[in-house]
């Protein structure tokens, strides 16, 4: 639990300075992580609220980036179908990356029993906890940092840390190659058409690309 | 307001597809079409989202230069290394001393 949560702190950071680089009102910014809970979603969300890009696109892309939380909520569906409605809601409401690792784990070990499902809230509430504390120091920090030392340029080093050593076949290689060219030409798109763009290009390659080569 | 509306929309969306699936597919498999859709999708989104942001806060070809240079060490060493702190550390240093030539240079 604690590398998890030593993980997810500096990423929460960075969030949190994305908000204070955005110009848009901390609140705003930090109700991202009430509501969206989901660290590239919440950035995507901040970037083109600032930028202005209409509410559709927003969604859409939202709704590309968070893809894998239908296979996450898929998976969680049979240890969770003999707990309340409202015990599912608030666990599926916690449901992230880290908090989904620490489900499967306690899940394996202890089946789907009441001390199986504390050992998921009580990791997930951890973690949400940590995320909240943790945007909430990158606001602060990204606001008094100076413009010249250029901080909001750890959002794309992070990402590129994250999607780099996952990008292991060449059919997501590919896909990364056709999301990131997309992305530069469509940076001039309007609507803040650009990302969408680029993540339906890179699907679409990584699905015709799967038909004709194995990974 | 309308941002607000905006925020408050997105948390929906991320929640129905929570907890969708949960309540759902409780006793079915997910389609595969979707197992590869969504392993596909992480990646071409989480590159979509850092090459915009590194395109959108460049103001122009000068700050970009630096800014896809730093970007392009940082991917050799994320594939080299695989941790995120020396990718990160790696990419600041980078961007700091080409800029701080650049301003040198002027």
């Amino acid at each position: 639990m604690a590398p998890l949560l030593l993980g997810i702190a500096p990423y929460g950071m960075v969030v949190g300075m994305t908000i204070a680089s955005s110009g848009l009102p901390t609140v705003l910014g930090l109700s991202t992580g009430w509501f969206v809970y989901s660290g590239a979603a919440q950035i995507a969300v901040i970037q083109s609220v600032a930028a202005g890009a209409a509410p559709v696109i927003v969604v859409i892309t939202v709704l590309a980036l968070n893809a894998r939380l239908l296979l996450y909520g898929s998976a969680m569906a049979r240890p969770w179908r003999r707990t309340g409605r409202g015990w599912r809601a608030l666990a599926a409401y916690l449901l992230v990356d880290p908090s989904y690792a620490v489900g499967l784990d306690g899940y394996e070990k202890r089946g789907p029993t009441p001390v199986g499902h504390a050992h998921y809230l009580g990791g997930a509430v951890v973690l949400w906890l940590t995320w909240q504390l943790a945007t909430l120091v990158g606001v602060t920090v990204g606001s008094v940092v100076p413009r010249a030392l250029a901080v909001e340029f750890v959002v794309p080093l992070y990402l590129v840390a994250v999607v780099v050593p996952k990008a292991t076949t060449r059919r997501l290689r590919m896909v990364v190659a056709v999301a990131a060219g997309t992305s530069v030409a469509g940076a001039a798109l309007p609507l803040h058409l650009g990302p969408t763009a680029a993540i339906a290009a890179g699907l679409l390659v990584g699905l015709r690309g799967g038909r004709r080569c194995q990974p | 307001m309308s941002a607000l509306i905006v925020v408050l929309a997105c948390g929906a969306v991320c929640l129905l597809m929570r907890l969708g699936p949960v309540e759902l597919l409780a006793r079915t498999q997910p389609p595969p079409w979707l197992d590869r859709v969504a392993m596909l999708s992480a990646p071409a989104a989480l590159t979509a989202v850092a090459v915009t942001g590194l395109v959108a806060a460049a103001g122009g070809l000068a700050d970009l230069l630096p800014r896809a240079a730093a970007l392009g060490i940082a991917v050799v060493v994320a594939h080299r290394t695989r941790s995120t702190a020396a990718t990160i550390g790696t990419g600041m240093l980078t961007l700091w001393l080409i800029t701080a030539a650049q301003s040198m240079l002027r």
